[in-house]
């Protein structure tokens, strides 16, 4: 182990760490020893082998109590696992039934971190939760109705036999028509467009059912036409038009054409739904800060109730450093809760009897006792998220462009083939071919395939450099985004308390700090304790006379001196760096000896982020629920003019703000910012989990705020794609229809033709895909 | 020639085992998870 002590990566997450030092963290060091100890340190080798698959994302710290295990008594359960990341994840997760007696079977999927856990008939769930815990990650109980996981499964069942299907029809289609395209003749021409008939009806049929019932609902609905309807009438008619033509012996079939055109539009739908499956399961979301039990309080004590069966009114027991899952009253006890995901604001406050606390903070201090107010949809956090997702909804109703041009393309096709009809109507045979001809040669080919295609190869490669976009009309969107606006805590700053400055700080007042702030609960004594561990280990020393002052800050006695520690009213905060929040005195006998000053710090990228978007010709605004001077100061920093700052905002506020401007991308963090990003024409989000941000924000940059560049360039690259795609879709129609009013599509034309615009805008994507990954 | 009357339905006949081996994998939930078997066929045990 201290073999590669000159390494500088910790040997277990491969964190820069401090010179000569082995491990980033005491976490690090402790899961380390655990899997040597257990003989599974073949996880490094394992890891060390292959790259990282998904974005390493945190887990959210609040520790979870698991006593809910116990109360399960299936032995087949399913768990979504958070921390899920690489191959190595895969090795160890599945090495549970080695390791405990409890555990049979344990079956991960990596793709969507679902995790089959089998159970003996005797084993212990916790032991089991509590293994996985220790290694870092975090399972939830996935609680499905049951026959909703057996309604996809059917589903994705039927979809892949009618993707077999068409393949199975299509290909051998193909082999029937060179013959018949070759000049066979005789007898065999007939049996053989017969065995194509034969062949094309299941695909027609059974197969190509979704886009009948698609274009179905969207005339019965009088929904937005998409690219379906067209498809849906060529096929029909097509497929008619060929029956009529084998019936009456006119030789013109297009059913390889039709049956080719439905395997290759399944195909690329199936990859793409993949895709986004592999993105984002919204369905988990409901689980996401609900614990399976909560002690309530009966009779006079507390017992383990199911969370379901908690009511308003009821009294129960918060445990410390647990997400608090409802709205409640503080009956008793004195806490401090952070509340970061709510308010954005990064200090905990401190709460007592009569004070409220909300569903998603986290208790940090002591055990609280609780009157509930709200549960479930009625809990501001839920109300919150409910209103994004009422957002989300209305901008999902934008028109993307493909569904633009299929809307236009329709009545164009149909006007011609009325007008046609109209001037052939003395010989209504050779206005049924024409017509024919043109309704299939002009079948949207290139618009159905190449769309979903092209945006499937870009989320995967945004995938692969950590951005992960939910909707892919941002791509489109992002286009009109004139102004960015930036959310400051947690954004544009780091969101967390720390040292930022220290005057005069000596190791023996190091010392002496230790001490004082050693026995305290309060979030600055804690971000003390860090940054002193930081810097080296700390001796413990004699203490006495501990005691708190009025007006904050802590004094004592230690080896017979005495040290005080106050915080300072007054400090200029201009000269003591951008974000300084409080400054501490450290006073020996009686006079100074160091000073420290404490707050929120600049994100090292946020200064070059935000000058290469005002190069890019976009106009940058700041939007905060901070004070005016923090505010105007991270502006000055980043080089933000005054007057595009708005602090002291509300989330309504905020998303009011972006509600006036249409054209503007909101970056924020958290869910305290959710009704702004939903608003946004682009909704950008930068810090915590994928499952937490994914659910409402548009896109989640896995990174950090310097990927923003990136994807915008990304979402132009995609966006060139798409409209290249879409122009030769247009141009190869417009030569296809004119030919086909004027009657020069024979079958034979339309068969070579129309495989060949399939293909060429299959190369076109996968080509376009190929620059996407590279640049 | 007219051999392919035979040959031909022949033909279709095998490529139709293939579609119901396909149609039994898909029932049997062979493609619920793509990426993760890539993975574990590396591990030693």
């Amino acid at each position: 182990m201290l073999a590669e002590e000159t390494s500088t990566a910790c040997l277990h997450c491969l964190q820069p760490v401090l010179e000569n030092e082995a491990f980033c963290c005491s976490g690090c060091e402790m899961v380390y020893g655990i899997l040597n100890q257990q003989g599974l340190g073949d996880y490094y080798q394992y890891r060390g082998q292959i790259e990282l698959l998904r974005a390493p994302a945190p887990v959210r710290e609040a520790r979870e109590s698991l006593d809910w295990a116990n109360s399960l008594t299936e032995r087949e359960l399913n768990f979504y696992l958070e921390g899920v990341h690489c191959s190595a994840c895969v090795w160890l997760v599945e090495k549970l039934p080695t390791l405990l007696a409890d555990v049979e079977e344990a079956h991960l999927n990596l793709g969507t971190q679902l995790l089959q856990l089998k159970l003996t008939a005797d084993g212990d769930l916790k032991a089991a939760l509590q293994r996985l815990q220790t290694w870092g990650y975090r399972a939830r109980l996935i609680r499905q109705p049951l026959e909703r996981e057996t309604f996809a499964r059917q589903a994705h069942f039927w979809q892949l036999c009618r993707l077999g299907v068409a393949a199975f029809g299509a290909g051998n289609l193909m082999i029937l028509s060179v013959a018949l395209y070759a000049g066979l003749n005789g007898r065999l021409i007939v049996y053989f467009e017969w065995l194509s008939l034969l062949l094309a009806l299941p695909v027609l049929i059974f197969s190509a059912w979704p886009f009948y019932w698609q274009a179905w609902l969207q005339l019965r609905y009088r929904q937005r036409v998409s690219v379906d309807l067209p498809i849906a009438i060529s096929l029909w008619l097509g497929t008619l038009g060929s029956i009529y033509s084998l019936l009456t012996s006119q030789h013109e079939l297009y059913l390889d054409s039709l049956s080719m055109l439905v395997f290759l539009l399944l195909l690329s739908r199936y990859t793409l739904q993949r895709t986004q499956q592999a993105l984002v399961r919204h369905d988990l979301f409901h689980y996401l800060y609900q614990p399976q039990t909560l002690a309530r309080l009966e009779g006079d004590q507390f017992k383990q109730s199911p969370f379901e069966a908690i009511q308003v009114g009821d009294c129960v027991r918060l445990e410390v450093a647990e997400r608090i899952p409802l709205d409640a009253e503080v009956l008793s006890g004195k806490s401090w809760v952070d509340q970061a995901i709510l308010t954005g604001e990064s200090q905990a406050l401190p709460v007592s009897p009569g004070s409220l606390v909300f569903a998603g903070s986290i208790n940090q201090d002591q055990p609280l006792i609780v009157s509930v107010r709200a549960i479930g949809q009625q809990t501001r956090l839920a109300q919150i998220i409910e209103k994004a997702r009422n957002y989300q909804q209305e901008k999902s109703r934008l028109l993307s462009i493909t569904d633009q041009v299929a809307r236009y393309f329709v009545s164009a096709v149909l006007l011609t083939a009325a007008g046609l009809g109209i001037a052939l109507w003395a010989t209504p045979a050779l206005a049924i071919s024409r017509i024919l001809a043109l309704v299939i040669v002009a079948c949207p080919c290139a618009l159905a395939l190449a769309t979903p295609l092209i945006i499937q190869i870009s989320l995967k490669t945004a995938l692969a450099k950590g951005f992960f976009v939910q909707n892919a009309e941002s791509f489109e969107q992002l286009q009109k985004v004139k102004m960015v606006v930036f959310d400051k805590t947690g954004t544009l700053t780091e969101g967390r308390f720390q040292v930022l400055k220290t005057e005069g700080l000596d190791s023996e007042s190091k010392r002496a700090l230790w001490a004082l702030e050693s026995e305290s609960n309060h979030p600055i004594a804690r971000t003390l304790r860090h940054y002193l561990l930081a810097s080296g280990p700390m001796l413990l020393a004699e203490v006495t006379e501990l005691q708190s002052l009025v007006g904050g800050g802590l004094s004592a006695c230690i080896q017979g001196v005495n040290w005080r520690v106050q915080p300072r009213g007054q400090f200029s905060r201009l000269s003591e760096g951008p974000l300084a929040q409080v400054c501490l005195d450290i006073f020996c006998d009686g006079s100074l000896r160091a000073t420290l000053y404490l707050g929120d710090s600049l994100k090292a990228e946020a200064a070059e982020t935000v000058a290469t978007l005002q190069a890019a010709g976009l106009a940058i605004y700041l939007l905060s629920g901070d004070q005016a001077d923090a505010c105007l100061q991270v502006a000055h920093a980043l080089g933000i003019p005054e007057s595009q700052v708005l602090y002291c905002q509300s989330p309504e506020a905020k998303a009011q703000f972006l509600e006036q401007h249409p054209l503007a991308m909101m970056v924020g963090d958290g869910i305290n910012d959710l009704q702004a990003l939903s608003k946004a024409r682009v909704g950008v989000s930068v810090q915590g989990s994928a499952e937490e941000n994914l659910q409402l924000a548009d896109v989640f940059l896995a990174d950090s705020l310097k990927a923003l560049p990136a994807f915008f360039r990304h979402a132009r690259l995609t966006r060139r794609l798409l409209y290249s795609a879409l122009t030769f879709s247009l141009l190869y129609n417009l030569v296809a229809v004119s030919a086909a009013i004027g009657g020069y599509i024979s079958p034979l034309v339309a068969a070579i033709v129309m495989p060949i615009s399939a293909l060429t805008v299959f190369l076109l994507a996968l080509w376009g895909g190929q620059r996407l990954c590279r640049f | 020639m007219s051999i392919l009357i035979l040959f031909v339905p022949m033909a279709i006949g095998i490529s139709l085992v293939f579609l119901l081996a396909f149609i039994w994998a898909a029932r049997q939930r062979q493609f619920e998870d793509l990426e993760t078997p890539a993975h574990r066929i590396l591990f030693d045990d």
